[in-house]
């Protein structure tokens, strides 16, 4: 088994547990009851040698029987039983038997119908001249002392067996709700929930004081990450407004009439000043959407009828650049979201495809319910794709591919779906639809009506 | 028109003044919100334009300042911040339109010329009838015309219209008509705006006649009145 997971850890502690007391329980049993074996069967021996000592003599019969009934008087001696034959008839007895027993050791029990004795043993020895002894003892202090000895042992190693199970169990159930609670705040954070954080109650357990160095952890990432944001968002507008002087100089220059000569110049400075505050405005909106402020406006949105209305606000473009706009089956579902940056998503991707790919490709729009609350939606088409190694590029804000971002794009389509995807706890995977790119984007989903 | 600009970097208010006085306004700048209540209280101007962060006191609490002293004239607020909250709590402030610095002057102009129209239209009903030339648009009836013929026109196609009809000699750039007709507060990189135009033109001009669409390179699109 391999001892990876919580659980197979609990139940290979358990078995092994299971194993080591049912092992212990069975040896106290066994070994217990060869010690009294062995004791009684000594006992025995030592009596009978006492009555019937192995030197042969004349008068044996009547030495031995004098012995034998002062043992039988013996009180030390009552719970022992006695057989004196002669050619195999009784002389002295205390007890009777319906059997002949066997010379040497021999086991009794119940069947022998002895009163009192269910359990015990036999010593029967030959001491010369026809003369037979045969000496009984108890195995069993009382009856169905084995019975009650098992039900003694289940009892108490059940009842160790139950606690440690129990122990193991609650061990297991507490770290296992403080794993899921650390999971859940790390899902929530994956999916862009900077704020999340795992429970923390007053104590100094190491659970707690795990939790706290975690959450402190997070705290420290996010305001970097907050820091890494702010100077970001510091440098597009900082920037912003040079650049903005810049094209407005540019702007003033170019009506000036001594600018004529050089005024198809002037032009594409100022395309190349708009297409770097088009940058700016990318960032600064990219930097809106990480920020997360957007989630105070998330209402219910009929994730189908926004694709429907978007999709057919873009047909009159993919008919102007010839491209073929399919709405495939789109299923009814329900998101959480911002109704804008929603739109501002499905546009972007019908957008990319159209931008991307030559006339006559098709572009193919889908939505359909996944499992677990989830929707999926896929802009397809078949135009020349992405290699499957330059598909992370397309979707990171600085990656842009090769050739792909022409004269008016700045190229962050992709990675502005990417960011409102998270922003919607949802993510972004780039395939390939044989022929053609495939973006598929995966979105939590409300239940529907 | 006479304008206030209330801009605390003064470069950037001397070239937008500069721009906006080929345009044909009278442009006063005031760099803070004390000179702008000074000018204000001297001069009447047609619209404001107020840059959001100023020193002292900010372009938000001037605005509120300004209307509840009932003072209506109609404001554009700038500001360097293109985020839809601050979009959405300047207007609700009382701010009448809002562009994203870096201002485009004829971008600022055209919405300075529907600002002030617009202005025109207090006694317009939301039922009324918009006429430029010879089409007639009936938002009420969704339905519009041209020489009395029907024109059969798809839906955002009609908004198209309708908002090129209520604006008509003014012009629309293309960044007002994604606001009003698509809603959109954000830019799509494609085209959208001419392919609809394309489309409307050819609707209009199906019975014939000139098209009354005029393109203003480099900036949208009028409705000839």
């Amino acid at each position: 088994m391999l001892l990876k997971s919580l659980r197979a850890l609990t139940i290979a502690f358990l078995l092994l547990f299971l194993s080591v007391t049912l092992a212990t329980a069975l040896g106290i049993y066994f070994s217990g009851r060869s010690t009294t074996d062995h004791l009684i069967e000594r006992r025995m021996t030592a009596v009978s040698m006492m009555i019937a000592p192995a030197a042969v003599e004349a008068d044996r019969l009547e030495d031995i029987r004098s012995r034998l009934i002062a043992a039988i008087q013996d009180r030390d001696m009552a719970d022992l039983g006695f057989i004196l034959l002669k050619d195999g008839k009784p002389v002295v007895s205390n007890m009777r038997i319906d059997r002949p027993l066997p010379v040497g050791l021999s086991y009794i029990d119940g069947a022998d119908r002895i009163g009192g004795l269910s359990h015990g043993r036999a010593l029967v020895r030959d001491v010369g001249q026809g003369v037979r002894l045969a000496v009984i003892a108890k195995t069993e202090p009382s009856d169905n002392d084995g019975a009650s000895r098992k039900h003694i042992y289940l009892l108490g190693f059940g009842s160790i067996v139950a606690v440690v199970l129990a122990a193991a169990m609650t061990f297991t159930l507490i770290i296992r709700k403080r794993m899921v609670e650390m999971r859940r705040a790390m899902d929530a954070i994956s999916k862009g929930d900077l704020s999340r954080r795992v429970p923390v109650n007053g104590s100094d357990t190491v659970f707690n004081l795990q939790a706290q160095a975690f959450n402190r952890m997070l705290g420290c990432v996010t305001d970097r990450m907050e820091d890494m944001r702010h100077m970001a968002n510091g440098v597009a507008h900082e920037l912003r407004t040079p650049v903005a002087r810049l094209r407005n100089q540019l702007n003033l220059i170019a009506h000036d009439p001594q600018a004529a000569p050089v005024r198809d110049k002037i032009g594409k400075a100022q395309a190349q000043a708009d297409a770097l505050l088009g940058i700016f405005s990318a960032l600064l909106r990219l930097a809106e959407i990480d920020g997360g402020a957007r989630r105070a406006n998330f209402a219910p949105i009929d994730l189908a009828s926004l694709i429907e209305e978007c999709v057919e606000e873009l047909d009159a473009v993919a008919e102007d650049s010839a491209h073929r706009l399919v709405t495939q089956s789109l299923e009814q579902a329900m998101v959480h979201g911002d109704r804008q940056l929603l739109s501002q998503m499905i546009v972007n991707l019908v957008e990319n495809a159209l931008r991307h790919t030559p006339a006559g490709t098709d572009v193919r729009i889908s939505l359909s319910r996944e499992q677990a609350g989830e929707v999926l939606l896929t802009v397809a088409d078949n135009g020349p794709g992405i290699a499957p190694a330059d598909r992370a590029k397309a979707l990171d804000r600085f990656g842009r591919l090769a050739g792909s971002a022409d004269a008016d794009g700045h190229g962050f389509g992709l990675p502005l779906v990417a960011s409102i995807a998270r922003l919607h706890g949802g993510s972004v995977e780039l395939g390939d639809a044989q022929p053609g790119l495939k973006v598929d984007v995966l979105l939590p989903s409300q239940p529907v009506g | 028109m006479q304008l206030l600009i209330v801009e605390d970097d003064e470069e950037l208010a001397a070239q937008l003044g500069e721009q906006l006085a080929r345009f044909g306004h009278r442009v006063t700048i005031a760099g803070d919100g004390r000179r702008a209540n000074q000018a204000l209280g001297s001069t009447h101007f047609d619209a404001i334009i107020l840059d959001r962060i100023l020193p002292m006191m900010d372009g938000l609490s001037l605005l509120k300042d300004l209307r509840d002293h009932h003072i209506l004239t109609p404001v554009i607020m700038m500001t360097a911040l293109g985020q839809s909250r601050q979009k959405i709590e300047g207007l609700e402030s009382g701010a009448d339109d809002y562009v994203v610095k870096p201002v485009d002057p004829a971008e600022l102009n055209a919405r300075l010329q529907a600002l002030v129209r617009a202005r025109g239209w207090t006694e317009q009903r939301e039922d009324e009838t918009l006429r430029a030339g010879d089409v007639v648009v009936s938002p009420a009836r969704h339905s519009a015309w041209r020489n009395g013929k029907t024109l059969r026109l798809q839906k955002t196609e009609f908004k198209v219209l309708t908002e090129l009809a209520r604006n008509a000699g003014t012009p629309m750039t293309r960044a007002m008509l994604l606001e009003r007709v698509w809603n959109y507060d954000f830019e799509p990189a494609t085209n959208l705006v001419d392919a609809y135009i394309r489309r409307l033109r050819i609707r209009l001009t199906e019975f014939g006649g000139e098209d009354p669409i005029i393109t203003i390179r480099g900036l949208g699109y009028m409705l000839r009145e």
